[in-house]
């Protein structure tokens, strides 16, 4: 399967230096990313996914290696790169609407065209009613749908989601990962998805990365496009590719 | 915040309970006060006299001005101040969270004068300035600037990494930083700083008022130590404190308007 | 190639760590720079007469003022160390006594509801009075004199003490509570050994801005009555238009709250050893 690459990463290190110690967050790591793929970076908590993600968006620069979009280096964030952060990152003194439109409006887009654009993927997260709630007003869920509608509207190339329903309950994770599944499929975008969780990894990926602990590595790469969607999470052959890579996985004490 | 349960309760019977036991606090102090009064010791008016002196000095002038006039003319002297102060303070203190040279230029000189208390200025300034309305609005000025600028300047520098990463990945050029971000984000320790600085500068009016002037709540209170006229200076107190707590209350308001998402 | 990454990351850091001890470097001489200008001004301003020496006397002038004041006790009848004493005096008594009840008042009110109904609606009614507008019933009850200024800066540490008490107590962690609980604790016990160790950092805090309120207070207190003490030399050099005097009161008022304030963080830094410092929040 001959795809476009739209991102690669390569040969990225990143070492946090300080006066008490240097620490080693990421050792070397190229990958290559496909348009429009779902690809999932998975690695124990703490490993240096987090940093990597950061690295990739632009917001923290890489020690060593280089990070090219579309055939060209990029050196500072960029806003081909929509990022979903993992503690929502909602401005409180915003509603919702407000928020979503953000990119937008940094973009200098004229305010009508602006609600317009915002509205379209406010109704697709299915927040459609909560346009001028606060945050404040909001259940963690629904703040990350704000927060994914928001990516979505700044209509970014890639989209960055860092660990996005980790601070969820295990019923709004799974509501949240069909959601996103959803959005995906009416919404092609490529998205990177960074989790620590097998079965979501499992559950979301077209491809799946796996890092080991830190520094972070990349430890196996595993293709799952053969496996149909939707996915099932009792199918029997999910629950082998589910128990592959746990026995893969570095054991860490979180 | 979290706070112990013990003390949160809102039913009916621990409300009335609640009532029963603040007015029994307050007549304590109201019959203790006016023992103290007749017991002739001192020269201390009785509560009665007291809170009639209250009702009746409205329809009075004092030294030649009605009491209208007094409290007018302490509030037209801390609101005057306290706009010059905000106007001039809060994009001070935002430029030094903000920018690195600016702060490094100005914060040690800042740093310097910090721990002058404002009161201590006044013979410097009055020296240069004269007794007239200008130097004490400039001597008011000088004490609520410090408390306004040092929390704007905290607020800025500590607007979460988080708000500044978002704005960055989505976009947000210098100025939206600023005025879409930071400044919403440190528009509560901004709040905070004006509200000290409200108090403080209660402290220095009364103060400058005290020292010289012809008007004013201060002026009123040292009239009535000087005179003996203990009523007055006890009313003075009580209007200040009365005109205090208002203006806190007002402040409250202030903030929840200006801050819809707060409200809960 | 482990080789090659390894020297590529022996540059980085050192480029990285020469980049943040110029930049600091590059501060700090904005720094000095900024005050060394000020006084430079100052002192210019003055010695080319631009501003009558009436007005404003040089930096030079008034270093000189307090030196020679520690043996001078013209014009205001004290020598300098005199006036600082008698300053300190009222601040630590003032200071001391709001503490000794504004503390236990704090922790009382914020622990037990009784205490909290019966006293918070006073307290309530005293905390929007400035210190100053005590003055006329302080000189009723106490004359005039060290026991009555003290008793001005009383009310002006005693209300901060106690609000910054009584919300630490408040703040105290309802895990704990019930750990204690479980445990078969007193509610006096769970107070004792609990509700005050938490409420320790905003009774620091509480301390530290009554500290400032005090020496602000003091100042006010003197100008307005007494016959020594440092907000009564600045009054004097007002009087008898000595600018010098006035500068060098105020310069010497500064440092004598940065000690004051000093010495609470000391005292904090020793009562809280069991916190991390440069915390968090």
């Amino acid at each position: 399967m001959e795809e476009k690459l739209i991102l690669q990463a390569k040969n990225i290190s990143k070492t946090f230096f300080s006066k008490k110690g240097d620490t080693e967050a990421i050792e070397n790591v190229s990958l290559n990313v496909r348009e429009n793929e779902f690809l999932v970076l998975l690695g124990p908590g703490q490993c240096g996914k987090t940093v990597f993600l950061n690295i990739l968006s632009g917001l923290i620069s890489a020690t060593s290696g280089e990070v090219i979009l579309d055939g060209k280096v990029i050196k500072d964030v960029d806003t081909r790169i929509g990022f979903v952060f993992q503690k929502t990152g909602l401005f409180e003194w915003k509603t919702a609407m407000e928020n979503v439109e953000l990119g937008l409006k940094y973009k200098k887009m004229p305010k009508k065209q602006r609600a317009e654009n915002a509205q379209k993927y406010i109704d697709l997260v299915g927040l459609h009613g909560f346009e001028n709630a606060y945050p404040k007003q909001l259940s963690g869920g629904m703040k990350q749908r704000v927060g994914i509608a928001r990516a979505y509207t700044a209509n970014p190339e890639i989209l960055l989601m860092d660990e996005p329903f980790g601070a969820l309950d295990a019923q709004t994770r799974y509501s949240m990962q069909e959601e996103i599944l959803k959005i995906w499929s009416q919404e092609k975008r490529t998205i990177i998805f960074v989790t620590n969780n097998i079965e979501e990894a499992v559950y979301l990926g077209d491809r799946i990365i796996q890092f080991t602990e830190q520094p972070a590595r990349v430890k196996k790469e595993y293709d799952l496009s053969f496996l149909p969607r939707p996915r099932n999470y009792v199918d029997e052959e999910f629950l082998r590719i589910r128990t592959e890579i746990s026995d893969n996985e570095d054991l860490t004490l979180e | 915040m979290k706070t112990n349960p013990l003390l949160k309760n809102t039913s009916i019977g621990y409300k009335f309970f609640y009532y029963i036991s603040s007015t029994f606090a307050l007549i304590l102090f109201l019959i203790l006060w006016h023992i103290t009064a007749i017991s002739g010791k001192t020269m201390l008016p009785t509560p009665a006299d007291t809170i009639w002196r209250l009702i009746t000095i409205w329809g009075t002038e004092i030294s030649n001005q009605p009491m209208i006039a007094h409290v007018g003319m302490s509030i037209w002297r801390i609101v005057s101040a306290l706009i010059v102060a905000v106007l001039f303070g809060i994009p001070f203190g935002v430029a030094m969270g903000w920018n690195k040279t600016f702060r490094a230029v100005f914060k040690p000189i800042f740093e310097t004068i910090r721990p002058v208390p404002p009161i201590a200025w006044v013979p410097l300034v009055t020296l240069w300035f004269g007794t007239g309305e200008i130097p004490r609005i400039i001597i008011i000025f000088m004490g609520v600037l410090m408390p306004i600028v040092v929390n704007s300047y905290a607020g800025v520098s500590m607007v979460p990494r988080l708000n500044i990463d978002v704005g960055r990945s989505f976009g947000a050029k210098s100025l939206d930083m600023l005025f879409d971000i930071v400044l919403p984000s440190s528009l509560g320790a901004i709040f905070a700083g004006v509200r000290t600085a409200v108090g403080t500068g209660w402290m220095v009016l009364l103060a400058s008022e005290m020292l010289a002037a012809k008007s004013g709540i201060g002026f009123l209170i040292m009239q009535g130590t000087n005179n003996s006229d203990l009523e007055l200076a006890i009313v003075g107190m009580v209007m200040i404190g009365v005109m205090g707590a208002l203006f806190a209350y007002g402040f409250d308001y202030l903030e929840r308007w200006l801050c819809p998402w707060k409200r809960s | 190639m482990t080789n090659d990454s390894e020297l590529l990351r022996q540059q980085a850091r050192q480029q990285e760590l020469k980049y943040i001890k110029n930049n600091k470097r590059k501060m700090m001489i904005f720094s000095i720079l900024s005050i060394t200008a000020l006084l430079l001004i100052w002192h210019f301003v003055v010695t080319f007469r631009l501003v009558n020496t009436r007005f404003l006397e040089s930096p030079v002038t008034v270093i000189n003022t307090i030196i020679t004041k520690f043996t001078d006790i013209n014009p205001d009848g004290g020598y300098l160390h005199q006036h600082i004493i008698e300053s300190a005096k009222v601040v630590w008594v003032g200071f001391l006594v709001g503490s000794l009840v504004g503390i236990p008042l704090g922790l009382f009110m914020g622990w037990y509801r009784i205490f909290d109904h019966l006293i918070r609606p006073l307290f309530e009614m005293v905390r929007p009075i400035p210190a100053l507008a005590w003055i006329p019933i302080v000189l009723l009850f106490l004359g005039i004199g060290v026991a009555a200024r003290s008793a001005i800066i009383f009310f002006g540490s005693f209300v901060g003490i106690v609000l910054n008490t009584y919300v630490g107590v408040r703040q105290t962690n309802q895990v704990l509570i019930n750990v204690a609980k479980t445990c078969g604790a007193s509610n006096f016990e769970i107070f004792y050994k609990i509700g005050i160790p938490s409420a320790m950092p905003m009774i620091f805090t509480g301390l530290k801005t009554a500290m400032g309120a005090a020496w602000a207070t003091v100042v006010a207190a003197e100008m307005l009555s007494a016959s020594k003490g440092l907000g009564y030399m600045i009054q004097m050099g007002r009087m008898y238009g000595e600018v010098s005097l006035i500068l060098a009161g105020i310069i010497v008022i500064g440092i004598f709250g940065l000690i004051s304030s000093w010495m609470i963080g000391c005292l904090e830094d020793i009562v809280l050893k069991w916190r991390p410092k440069n915390h968090e929040n």
